[in-house]
């Protein structure tokens, strides 16, 4: 049995934070200034922090460090994928987009889903016990 | 591209189980804050408090808890990553405003992690004030070097400018 939730986009972990009257809250997109892209919105860039007097999130303010273990784990995920993958008849050259495109959409998902796992027990918990809060 | 991901309820169980096991008593969850002094902010996944029945050294002592949710490998020791207690040091200063030495007298880091392909498993690690300290100086020189990269230091904006006249 498995749960489907909704989640916020992919890579919100690098993102800011802006005080809203008084209260603190994330700041990852902003709505388009383009009056035909009313309602679109996109990630947060480095001018909007400025112009909004944003914070890094502590994510954003490392983005700039390598990190070499999850590196590591990354160049694992594709070695896998490439030593398990059904080839056929097919040569090497022609399967790799296709090794590519399915490591891809797996780490892609990963952020997602523990992402997703963090709200959910957050709402779990706050359900349990109604004194506590989000704030 | 869809936004929806499944999730497994043996997943969710098995963080609860922590806080059941371990007699955690949460007060608050996804707790965002800003430190204007420092210039940063983050979202801090559940502050409590260990009780009664908890780790017996640890009883009565403030609890701040980053959720780990992914694979792990059957038979095998989990692996604490130093970006796990960076992230933690930069939560704890960040948000209690007190230096390491300080913030660990009355508060404990956590990392639990949460097996998202074996059920039910879960394990965690309080970290030691010197791998807290030596993961605050990390994270602080990260955060220096951002500000010079990004040539943008929020504290010198409006609110970070309130706070200095604050201090002074």
């Amino acid at each position: 049995m498995s749960t489907l939730i909704r989640v916020p986009p992919p890579d919100t972990s690098r993102h800011y934070y802006v005080e809203d009257d008084g209260r603190v809250v994330p700041f990852y997109e902003i709505e388009y200034a383009d009056k035909k892209r009313k309602g679109e919105f996109r990630p947060v860039k480095i001018t909007d922090a400025r112009k909004h007097n944003a914070v890094p999130s502590v994510n954003q303010s490392r983005s700039r460090i390598r990190k070499p273990a999850i590196e590591r784990w990354r160049i694992a995920k594709y070695l896998e994928e490439g030593l398990t993958f059904p080839f056929g008849d097919r040569s090497i050259d022609e399967c790799i987009p296709e090794i590519i495109e399915n490591v891809d959409a797996a780490l892609d998902a990963a952020p997602s889903l523990g992402t997703a796992y963090h709200a959910a027990v957050a709402e779990v918990i706050m359900a349990k016990w109604p004194g506590v809060s989000n704030e | 591209m869809s936004n929806e991901v499944q999730l497994d309820p043996e997943v969710i169980a098995a963080a609860l189980q922590f806080l059941e096991d371990w007699h955690v008593e949460p007060h608050s969850v996804e707790v965002p804050f800003i430190n204007w002094g420092y210039g940063f902010g983050g979202r801090i996944d559940l502050i409590g408090t260990w009780f009664a029945g908890g780790p017996p050294d640890l009883v009565g002592r403030t609890i701040l808890l980053d959720w780990k949710f992914r694979e792990t490998k059957p038979d095998q020791k989990i692996t604490y990553w130093p970006d796990y207690v960076i992230n933690l040091a930069g939560y704890g200063v960040g948000y209690f405003d007190r230096l390491p030495y300080k913030l660990l007298e009355e508060c404990d880091l956590v990392s639990v992690v949460v097996s998202v392909n074996e059920p039910g498993r879960y394990e965690f690690k309080v970290w030691e004030l010197s791998e807290v300290e030596q993961a605050w100086l990390e994270f602080y020189a990260d955060l220096q070097a951002w500000f010079v990269a990004k040539k943008y230091d929020p504290r010198e904006g409006p609110h970070g400018n309130d706070e200095n006249d604050e201090d002074e």
